[in-house]
């Protein structure tokens, strides 16, 4: 009886053989096609959305200001002890209102709650648009006003950058516009 | 309300697959994208590499595994958890592979001296993983098969002997004589496997 992470005595000494990204697209798009799985919610992208994000983007950051808590009812520290952790850094994406904000952090919590059923989720949070950059010689209020700007976090636990990369994927931030970046943390 | 009590309390034949099942059970139940992504994620890793081992192309392995994930959300109401969800995918896996005809039966030849005596997995010292690769790629597809299983992926010769449908004593004289090879061929005066 094998787990997915315990390995044989020769796999530390082999290259490793990494599935392609598209892969994983390919096999969704698969399953999909045949109603084996379903999509994730899109956000429509309507001709007025620019502007509308650019208003509703000033609303959400004014309406910030404290840190909103994606923990998922409270779940934290259930990851697989030892596995590597990776933090997910969430951009731009930003809700188009308040009450689409509030669904927004329902939606994400309950992503998370599906990390964490798996083991894999460790903690989350979502950042206000507050920021102030503090160097040697001076400190600067600089809202963070940019709708590009780092939104929120997740640290999750996987046993590779692949899984990582499939965890990160999953996320409903990229179905709504927004990107995930992925740091590996090194253990100290 | 906290986590520990909404999730579902699992007793599975295997304790780790509590959180499989309940990743599988969304999948059933809601097509649930991200729970199947959360299991592609965890899986795919190993399918991959062994794909990639055993038939020795990119493009093979790809469409292997992609027939994997198709056939396993096809057949995944009849899983029934006998075997871990890894073994049963390895196992479609393998079956694919063979489909493919990028495989050879194992011959069942039972060697009762190294079932006895396992040849044990002594390869010399400073071997540069692609020359382990190569080495491993230069067995015969019997022996490359259940040493890829058991010495890479970690495999026992139980969950081995059902994937490949032999007893667990020809699963470990394979394995005997695939580890005698292999040291063959890794060592200094094998020529072969540059």
């Amino acid at each position: 009886m094998t787990s997915p992470e315990s390995r044989g005595p020769l796999a530390e000494r082999l290259p490793k053989h990494d599935p392609p990204r598209a892969l994983e697209e390919r096999v969704v798009r698969t399953l999909r096609a045949r109603e084996l799985l379903t999509e994730g919610r899109r956000r429509g992208t309507p001709i007025w959305r620019p502007m509308l994000a650019l208003a509703a983007g000033i609303v959400l950051f004014v309406a910030g200001g404290v840190v909103e808590r994606l923990r998922a009812d409270g779940a934290s520290g259930e990851a697989d002890a030892g596995m590597p952790r990776y933090i997910l850094l969430l951009y731009g994406g930003g809700a188009q209102s308040s009450s689409a904000e509030a669904e927004r952090v329902r939606e994400y919590a309950s992503w998370a709650r599906t990390i964490a059923s798996s083991g894999r989720y460790v903690a989350g949070e979502k950042l206000s648009d507050s920021s102030r950059e503090l160097t040697a010689a001076a400190t600067i209020e600089r809202p963070a006003t940019d709708p590009e700007s780092l939104a929120g976090f997740f640290i999750v636990s996987a046993a590779s950058a692949a899984e990582a990369d499939s965890i990160a994927r999953s996320c409903p931030h990229i179905r709504h516009g927004g990107k995930v970046v992925i740091r590996p943390i090194e253990p100290t | 309300m906290t986590l520990a009590t909404s999730l579902p309390v699992a007793t599975p034949k295997h304790p780790e697959t509590a959180s499989e099942r309940d990743l599988v059970a969304r999948v059933l139940d809601g097509r649930d994208e991200t729970a199947f992504r959360l299991l592609y994620g965890r899986h795919t890793a190993s399918l991959y590499a062994i794909a990639m081992r055993l038939t020795g192309e990119s493009a093979d392995a790809e469409d292997a595994v992609h027939d994997v994930w198709v056939r396993a959300l096809d057949a995944l109401a009849r899983f029934e958890w006998r075997s871990s969800l890894r073994t049963w995918l390895t196992s479609i896996l393998l079956n694919r592979i063979r489909e493919l005809g990028r495989d050879e039966r194992l011959v069942a030849i039972v060697d009762e001296e190294s079932i006895a005596a396992p040849e044990r997995l002594e390869l010399p010292r400073n071997v540069e993983p692609m020359d382990l690769e190569a080495a491993i790629q230069a067995l015969p597809p019997g022996y490359r098969r259940v040493l890829v299983l058991h010495d890479v992926e970690g495999f026992t010769h139980e969950d081995i002997a059902s994937l490949l449908d032999v007893t667990p004593g020809t699963s470990k004289s394979q394995l005997a004589h695939a580890r005698q090879r292999l040291r063959r061929l890794l060592s200094s005066d094998e020529k072969e496997i540059r």
